[in-house]
């Protein structure tokens, strides 16, 4: 065992080698790419200061896109463009940002560019935004054909996705829909990234059951949502789904289960709320009224509290900002909220935070903010640097002016070639040797002696100009502090004021929820009433 | 049943216990409290489920709640819902919701908001239009008017396909028509009424107001016409107007009140039935009608009332609504005063609901009213009659009214006999007959049903008489009489009619019939004597007609214990006649036993006569006929007895003349030949030419054994017989003379008259031809014995002469024998005349030698003797041999054996053979 480990280390430490970049252009370059590729552009220009191959003008390119730089970007690809090296990925880039930007018409041309000039994950991404683009004309079989010249993978996965929402707005049955569903999951067998692929494989279960359902195919909409994992973030409506269609074959214990197991989830998640009516429901048909009657005040009595939470949570953003309100909370929470596991699914701060990070304004913001706060715990982290260095620098100055250690140094030398000579007295053979050598080396430690004087004039001089430098430096980070608390600030409202709205949409959801509930408990009371009536009726007239 | 393998158990135990598979995959597997993956495996939880009892909630609370509702969603879809609600069940709970109309109004008024929200964002689970419908509704509820239209206006704009298009568009009319501009509301009720989608309930609501707008503009014949479609609407939804629901009443009866209207303003019935031949029929017409005959009688105008309804009558005399219409049209005549024309009317409505299955369709109610109006007319006529001058017919008209009501009535007896008494009075004597029987029997609780019926059996018994004319035979007489017993038990006029009807029967030779009817009569004791005793007459013929013998012993001494009991008084000669009958009913019981082979029961009936009807000649026949009984079944010592006593007791009487002839036949047939032929001798003294008893009496001795009287018979008679005329005298002669013989009271001299009468006779028998040849054999052999015992000596021919005239005599005798030709008597005789040759043969060569006679002279003589006497042995040996021939021809006996031992010996080596029989032996066989 120790052996196999040792040769693959071996191999990695091969590979490394092999791959490492051989020159100091290289290496920023291949760490120009990791920052950006980790989300750091600004750390990814630095890196790629002074390099122009076509290669770290890619790389800057989408640094600077990232860092919010578009225009700059765009110079840069159309610049690749013309010539002959990732063509296809400025075109692919050049043409994300026309959508972003322009729109569809304006992006159309670059993808076509992009998907005949690229390869891999670039031309999948191209094709599938091309068919994406027949789709939203309308152009159905246009996008089938896009898409039935794609590779296997998530890009193609994701195009037949989109085809079956196609389908299904325009066809009267869910067959086609169906199918390219089926599709879709047979493609996202290519993907390589397995947790991407199973968030979407569940998600497109989802559709297919809804689809299903929707054609009254309930008992193959169950067998599509038998498959859906139990910790996605598409469980909870997949649980009520599932309930539905077994509701609608009149197996009402069984979308109990479901609903059951739905109600688990937050309030946060749809499928959770409708499951929780749903409950009452099953028991109204089962003819167990009180039980139902139960179920909905139970509902109510959730909804109630859900209320309380979210209330609590909007009085915790209006005081704290939804920044540190949700974001830093859930993180106090002990918990990699960005992980989507079955954990943070089951906890209605982290449900309603990941329900707002799904909104792409808020993603937005909480990365910016996200941003902020690193920037300005760098710069402070800079600050304290720069005084330190200042800090260091005067302390050097001070003790290089009344340094004794060149001369103690000669003097150590000089007394050390005499013990030496002293030395040679003992002759053996392999230590004369020896000593020569040292008698060598001491040598050029005196040489070195006197090259040092120079040096220690040169660092004098380099120090005073790095110390000014330094105290230049450290007087503009509590400017840029300044400029950055401000922008945290704005960005923090603009979060508040997403988040606000947010909460007050769930809040509004919920309330709906509760007037639903309330309704259903009008509508049971309302059978209780007209059956008494009608008793009472029956035995008048009987007497 | 299998029991599980148990390893089982212990493999689900170690798997429970470790959780980890232990014999390999196929190793069956128990996961406990653990989730699968996909919501496909997911654990199944355990859900409780009870029954639990309700609160009582009041629809007052419901509908706070919905208010509630109302009041504090957000969600418009919600509000409007719970405001639908909150109406529908409004309208279930009957207003009794406790909602102030300010409420309602504040809550429609609210709505309003919603409804265009909803309808301005499209949000909403409801359509458009009938958002806009209900705001519409909303808008005129809180009574903007023109609001309200203004959005149905809308509604037809912008939604020309919605199902509620109709609707608006009728609501807009209604707007019209509430503003008087009738013909902008025609126009606009005629759009709905083209719309092919709209309901037949909105359609018949648009027709209605159609016709209304219609009327209002004078349009009466397009009002008429709009107002016929409301009513083929409400036909289609109220079962032809059979169901017509409260809150379809009101519409119906203006309806048809202002097509009533229509009609009369536009002529009356005649232009009613224009219209309907225009539009086409109806199945409501009656309704028309009736409505406009209504109108008329309001307005005094009968004949215009009666009119219109007799037109329909005239129409459709089948509809159901005619009755009510003929009742419509006697009660105007009569509050007119027109008595002459509701007596029509009457006898119109009766003669319509005459057949039964018309007057089954009727009503309960008009039922009641044809049965008045039928007893009203009948009686009418039953009265008339006794004035009128057509009397029959009168009586006949009431009759058959009366015949028609009864049976419609549930208390008909009274109606029913009067009925009887109107068809009697008529001379239809039949229907009088049935209407009494069915007073008197099919009335239940009418109290004269006796009376009724009693003047059925006297009407029939006048009609079997032929007094009236009503055809009747017997067997509806009886049937009727016995109904009437049946019915009328305690009536003693029953009793009569029974003892006359089965009179009637017995004369018809019906006993059975009678018998029943006189012993129901005969068991009663309510009967009177002279009833029972007229009965039990009437059984003992019946019995008698039936050849019920002892029966009829029953019922006539029944008869004659009331005449000896004092009952009644009947006079001797019919007394005697009762005996007579009584002693002919035993004797034919006797016969009857006799047919049966009950001897002594027959006897016993023969002898018991006498004691009925002691020294009567059926008395006398009785006891002739029990030994006669006694004899035919060969009960001879009783039957000896039974004559002997007869003839001690009646010696003079004719049938004791047969005894002699019966006592004879009884003792031969008894095995007392002796007493027979004592019988016979003592009647042949009593006769002139006795021979024939006596020989009778010769017989039964001969076979009785008393030889020495049987001979004395035989005797005299052979003394004095003459020859033989003819061959039954012949043979009798014989067989007399050979039981003579036999019996050893005659000898040779008869045998020789015996076989000399064989000889001369023509006649023979087999007895005689045998008596005969044994007679000649006795001869012969007697013959032959006088031939042996003559010597021959010296000198031979004398003495030869003599022998040969003896062996002559012998031998004719044996040739006689052989002439009448029996086989035993042949072969005896043969051998016989063999042995005399032989004798002969033998005699002569055994005879005495002359004396002096030398040795050659001798041996000369023996030679000269030897060729004497060979053809006499020649001779025997040619008869044995004929003897000895007749084996072949399958005779043998004593005699042909003894002339083949003779033969043997005289020529054995032809005849004596060691011969044997061939045994038969199985030891070739073996299967046999």
């Amino acid at each position: 065992m120790v052996r196999v480990v040792c040769s693959i280390i071996l191999m990695l430490s091969v590979t490394l080698v092999t791959a490492a970049p051989s020159t100091d252009a290289e290496r920023r370059l291949a760490l120009a790419r990791f920052s950006e590729a980790a989300g750091e552009p600004s750390q990814a220009l630095a890196w790629l200061q002074g390099l122009a191959s076509p290669t770290a003008n890619l790389v800057r390119a989408k640094a600077l896109l990232a860092s919010g730089r578009p225009e700059h970007a765009r110079q840069l690809l159309e610049a690749l463009t013309r010539g002959d090296r990732h063509r296809g990925e400025a075109w692919l880039l050049l043409a994300r940002e026309q959508l972003a930007e322009q729109g569809r018409e304006a992006a159309r041309s670059a993808l076509q560019n992009a998907a005949r000039l690229s390869h891999g994950a670039t031309r999948q991404e191209a094709l599938y935004h091309l068919a994406d683009d027949y789709l939203q004309q309308g152009q159905l079989d246009q996008a089938g054909r896009v898409l039935a010249s794609m590779d296997d993978g998530y890009w193609a996965a994701m195009g037949y996705h989109n085809i079956a929402t196609g389908y299904s707005d325009v066809d009267s049955t869910s067959a086609r829909s169906l199918v390219a569903i089926r599709v879709a999951l047979a493609m996202l067998d290519g993907d390589g990234n397995r947790r991407r692929a199973e968030a979407l494989r569940a998600e497109l279960l989802l559709k297919a059951g809804f689809l299903a359902y929707q054609s009254n195919e309930f008992q193959k909409a169950t067998g599509f949502l038998d498959d859906v994992p139990l910790n996605s973030f598409a469980t909870p409506r997949a649980l009520y789904l599932h309930g539905l269609a077994t509701f609608a074959q009149r197996h009402y214990r069984g979308a109990m289960q479901s609903w059951h197991r739905a109600r688990k989830f937050p309030l946060a998640f749809s499928g959770s709320v409708d499951a929780w009516l749903g409950m009452g429901r099953s028991y109204d048909e089962l003819g167990y009224l009180a039980q139902a009657g139960e179920a909905y005040l139970a509902a109510n009595a959730a909804l109630e509290s859900e209320q309380v939470t979210l209330s609590t949570l909007a009085d915790e953003v209006d005081n704290k900002g939804a920044y540190q309100a949700m974001v830093l909370a859930a993180r106090n929470s002990d918990v990699e909220w960005f992980l989507a596991d079955s954990r943070t699914l089951t906890q209605p701060r982290l449900a309603y935070l990941l329900h707002l990070a799904k909104q792409p304004d808020a993603q937005q913001a909480i990365a910016r903010l996200a941003t902020l706060a690193d920037l300005a715990q760098t710069l402070q982290r800079h600050e304290h640097d720069l005084g330190l260095f200042i800090e260091t620098l005067d302390e050097r100055q001070r003790t290089s002016v009344s340094n004794p250690t060149a001369e103690q140094l000669a003097a150590q030398a000089t007394g050390l070639a005499r013990a030496l000579a002293n030395l040679q007295g003992d002759e053996e053979q392999a230590s004369r040797t020896e000593l020569a050598s040292i008698t060598v080396q001491l040598s050029d430690i005196r040489d070195s002696l006197d090259r040092w004087q120079d040096r220690a004039t040169l660092a004098r001089t380099q120090q005073a100009r790095l110390r000014t430098r330094a105290r230049t430096l450290k007087t503009t980070i509590p400017g840029l502090l300044t400029a950055v608390t401000e922008l945290q600030e704005a960005a923090g409202q603009e979060l508040d004021r997403i988040a606000t709205d947010f909460i007050e949409g769930e809040r509004r959801r919920i309330r709906l929820a509760q007037d639903r509930a309330e309704q259903h408990i009008a509508y049971l009371y309302e059978y209780l009433a007209l059956n008494t009536l009608e008793r009472d009726l029956q035995r008048e007239v009987a007497e | 049943m299998r029991w599980p393998a148990p390893g089982a158990h212990l493999l689900l135990g170690l798997v429970l216990a470790t959780s980890t598979p232990v014999w390999g995959q196929e190793a069956f597997q128990v996961t406990l409290d653990r989730d699968g993956e996909t919501i496909g495996d997911m654990r199944p939880v355990f859900l409780q489920f009870e029954s639990k009892s309700l609160p009582a909630i009041s629809p007052r609370e419901v509908a706070r709640r919905y208010v509630r509702m109302f009041d504090q969603t957000f969600d418009p879809t919600l509000r409007i819902d719970a405001l639908n609600r909150l109406a529908s069940l409004q309208d279930r709970a009957a207003g009794d919701l406790q909602i102030d109309v300010e409420t309602e109004l504040r809550l429609y008024r609210e709505a309003i908001r919603d409804y265009e929200q909803l309808i301005a964002t499209g949000e909403s689970d409801y359509p458009r239009d009938q958002l806009l419908y209900q705001l519409a509704k909303a808008h005129a509820l809180v009574g903007e008017g023109e609001r309200s239209i203004a959005q149905l206006q809308r509604l037809v704009r912008e939604h020309p396909r919605s199902p509620l298009i109709h609707e608006a568009r009728f609501r807009i009319a209604e707007r019209a028509f509430a503003l008087q501009d009738y013909a902008q509301a025609e126009a606009g009720y005629q759009q709905v009424i083209k719309a092919d989608d709209a309901t037949e309930s909105l359609k018949t609501k648009t027709w209605y107001m159609l016709g209304w707008s219609q009327y209002k503009q004078d349009a009466l014949d397009r009002a008429g016409d709009s107002f016929i479609a409301v009513l083929d609407q409400k036909a289609e939804v109220t079962d032809r107007f059979r169901a017509v629901p409260d809150g379809e009443l009101e519409v119906v009866d203006d309806t048809l009140r202002i097509l009533a209207l229509i009609s009369a303003r536009t002529g009356g019935a005649n232009a009613l039935a224009s219209r309907l031949a225009r539009v086409g029929e109806r199945d409501y017409e009656h309704l028309l009608y009736d409505r406009l005959a209504d109108y008329y009688a309001s307005e005094g105008r009968a004949r215009d009332s009666v009119a219109a309804a007799e037109r329909f009558i005239r129409n459709q005399p089948a509809h159901a609504s005619v009755p009510a219409l003929r009742q419509q049209v006697i009660a105007v005549w009569q509050q007119q005063g027109f008595t002459d024309q509701a007596r029509d009317a009457k006898a119109d409505y009766i003669a319509a609901y005459r057949d039964q299955g018309s007057y089954d369709r009727l009503q309960g109610r008009e039922q009641a009213l044809w049965q008045r109006y039928t007893r009203e007319l009948a009686d009418y006529h039953y009265q008339r009659a006794g004035t009128a001058t057509a009397t029959a017919e009168e009586f006949a008209r009431s009759g058959d009214l009366y015949s028609l009501l009864a049976p419609r009535l549930t208390d008909s007896g009274d109606v029913q006999r009067l009925a009887g008494d109107a068809w009697l009075q008529a001379g239809d004597y039949q229907r009088a007959l049935d209407e009494y029987r069915n007073a008197g029997y099919n009335a239940p609780g009418y109290n004269e049903a006796a009376d009724a019926a009693w003047a059925a059996v006297r009407l029939m018994a006048e009609g079997l008489d032929r007094k009236v004319a009503l055809v009747i035979d017997l067997d509806g007489y009886v049937a009727g009489i016995q109904r009437f017993h049946r019915r009328f038990a305690m009536d003693p006029r029953g009793y009569q009619a029974f003892v006359d009807a089965t009179n009637r029967l017995l004369a018809a030779e019906r006993y059975a019939e009678a018998l029943t009817m006189a012993a129901e009569v005969s068991a009663d004791p309510a009967a009177s004597p002279e009833d029972r005793y007229a009965a039990w007459l009437a059984q003992g013929r019946a019995q008698q007609g039936l050849s019920r013998f002892d029966a009829a012993e029953r019922s006539w001494r029944e008869a004659l214990t009331m005449t000896t009991q004092g009952l009644l008084t009947v006079v001797e000669s019919e007394r005697l006649a009762l005996v007579e009958q009584l002693a002919t009913s035993i004797y034919r019981q006797a016969e009857l036993a006799l047919a049966a082979d009950q001897i002594d029961v027959a006897v016993a009936h023969f002898q018991r006569i006498d004691s009925v009807a002691p020294s009567s000649e059926l008395a006398i026949r009785g006891r002739f006929d029990a030994a006669n009984t006694l004899l035919s079944s060969e009960r001879w010592q009783g039957a000896i007895n039974e004559l002997i006593r007869f003839r001690g007791d009646f010696p003079d009487h004719t049938l004791a003349a047969q005894i002699h002839d019966k006592l004879v036949y009884a003792y031969h047939a008894s095995g007392q030949p002796i007493r027979a032929a004592d019988e016979l001798m003592a009647g042949a003294s009593r006769n002139k030419v006795p021979w024939k008893k006596q020989l009778r009496a010769a017989e039964f001795y001969h076979q009785g054994g008393a030889d020495g009287d049987r001979n004395r018979i035989y005797q005299a008679y052979l003394a004095t017989a003459a020859p033989a005329g003819d061959e039954q005298e012949h043979l009798l002669q014989q067989r007399m003379r050979q039981r003579l013989i036999s019996s050893g009271a005659a000898g040779d001299t008869l045998r020789q008259t015996l076989v000399a009468r064989e000889l001369e006779s023509d006649w023979h028998s087999e007895a005689s031809l045998a008596a005969a040849a044994e007679a000649a054999l006795e001869l012969g052999r007697a013959a032959g014995e006088s031939f042996a015992d003559i010597a021959l000596v010296h000198p031979l021919p004398q003495s030869l002469a003599r022998k040969r005239q003896a062996l002559d005599r012998a031998l004719e005798r044996y040739r006689q024998a052989l002439r009448f030709g029996t086989d035993a008597a042949g072969s005896e005789a043969l051998y016989r005349q063999a042995e005399l040759y032989r004798k002969l043969a033998a005699d002569l060569m055994a005879s005495s030698r002359p004396d002096g006679l030398n040795e050659l002279e001798s041996m000369q003589y023996d030679l000269l003797l030897e060729e004497q006497a060979y053809p006499f042995e020649e001779k025997a040996l040619a008869l044995h041999a004929r003897n000895h021939q007749r084996l072949s021809e399958g005779y043998f006996d004593e005699w042909v054996a003894q002339s083949l031992d003779v033969l043997s010996r005289l020529h054995p080596g032809r005849y004596q053979r060691d011969s044997r029989w061939m045994a038969w032996t199985d030891e070739e066989g073996g299967d046999a």
